[in-house]
């Protein structure tokens, strides 16, 4: 550490955004070495997290694919929460955010197999279940992310 | 999506595909983001639609032509999977919406939908004429 520079000045804002939702969730200012490690292991761990459930709780083809419905719901959850809160703690903990937000989250939530299963819904002609899934997964996440805000800013000390 | 009983070499194998596809996104959205200063994120929209017809061929590709279920459980739940993703896509709309770009938020969120949906269904497509 260097004595002489007790308080390096802050790239970003010294002051935290009053809202977290005049955030975009991804980081713009530069990915280094150590952002991206913590987005590989989080990205590891969310998708194996997923990967398991899916292979403990499979969903025959044909049938309206509520676990990844789960997955991606929760997952609008977690980032309306995990947004404030890495953003409060992000100079304490800078890796905060893209080990839980870009890395777990984005690894645990999926739009690949949501596009493909809503295909395949509709493949099969039950137009029902591919309007259903379609928007419980878009009304449901949305609503999710506004309440997953509103309760990580109550977290978070004016 | 049916998936082969994971032993714990399979599952270390999607961990690790799911790490790179997530590295991959971040890479992209960023490349992205700093070169186009635009309120769509055109970043996560490519990112989500390429994975889901990367995701549609090797679903096709299992249907049609036999993939087999460990390919398809590496590349396309842990690839694929660690590539895209929902929570951003759907932080990003609620994001635009409380800047006041409802316009831009309707776009993302119906646009990114279909531009997935067509890749998807283009990618078992293709592989159904194979």
């Amino acid at each position: 550490m260097d004595d002489d520079q007790p308080h390096p000045p802050s790239k970003e804002s010294s002051a935290p955004a009053s809202d977290a939702l005049d955030l975009p969730s991804v980081p713009l200012f530069g990915l280094s070495a150590g952002p991206l490690i913590a987005i590989f292991v989080g990205g590891a761990l969310g998708t194996v997290a997923r990967y398991l459930l899916a292979v403990h709780h499979p969903v025959a083809q044909g049938h309206f694919p509520w676990v990844t419905l789960l997955i991606n719901l929760s997952g609008s959850l977690a980032i309306g929460l995990l947004v404030p809160l890495t953003e409060h703690v992000g100079s304490s903990a800078p890796l905060a955010r893209p080990l839980l937000v870009v890395g777990f989250l984005g690894g645990w939530t999926t739009y690949s197999t949501l596009a493909v299963e809503a295909t395949l819904l509709a493949k099969d002609g039950d137009i029902a279940s591919f309007v259903a899934y379609l928007a419980a997964t878009v009304v449901g996440g949305l609503l999710l992310v506004v309440a997953g805000h509103a309760l990580g800013q109550r977290m978070v000390p004016a | 999506m049916s998936a082969p009983s994971p032993t714990l070499g399979l599952a270390l194998i999607v961990a690790l595909a799911g790490g790179a596809g997530a590295v991959l996104r971040a890479l992209l959205i960023h490349h992205v983001g700093v070169r186009r200063d635009d309120p769509l994120p055109v970043g996560t929209l490519l990112v989500n639609a390429s994975g889901s017809l990367l995701l549609g061929i090797l679903t096709g590709l299992s249907l049609y032509h036999g993939l087999g279920t460990h390919l398809l459980a590496v590349i396309g739940v842990g690839l694929c999977g660690g590539y895209t993703t929902w929570s951003t896509a759907s932080w990003e709309t609620i994001h635009l919406l409380h800047t006041g770009q409802r316009n831009t938020a309707v776009l993302y969120t119906v646009g990114g939908l279909v531009a997935c949906l067509a890749a998807a269904a283009a990618g078992i497509g293709l592989t159904a004429l194979l």
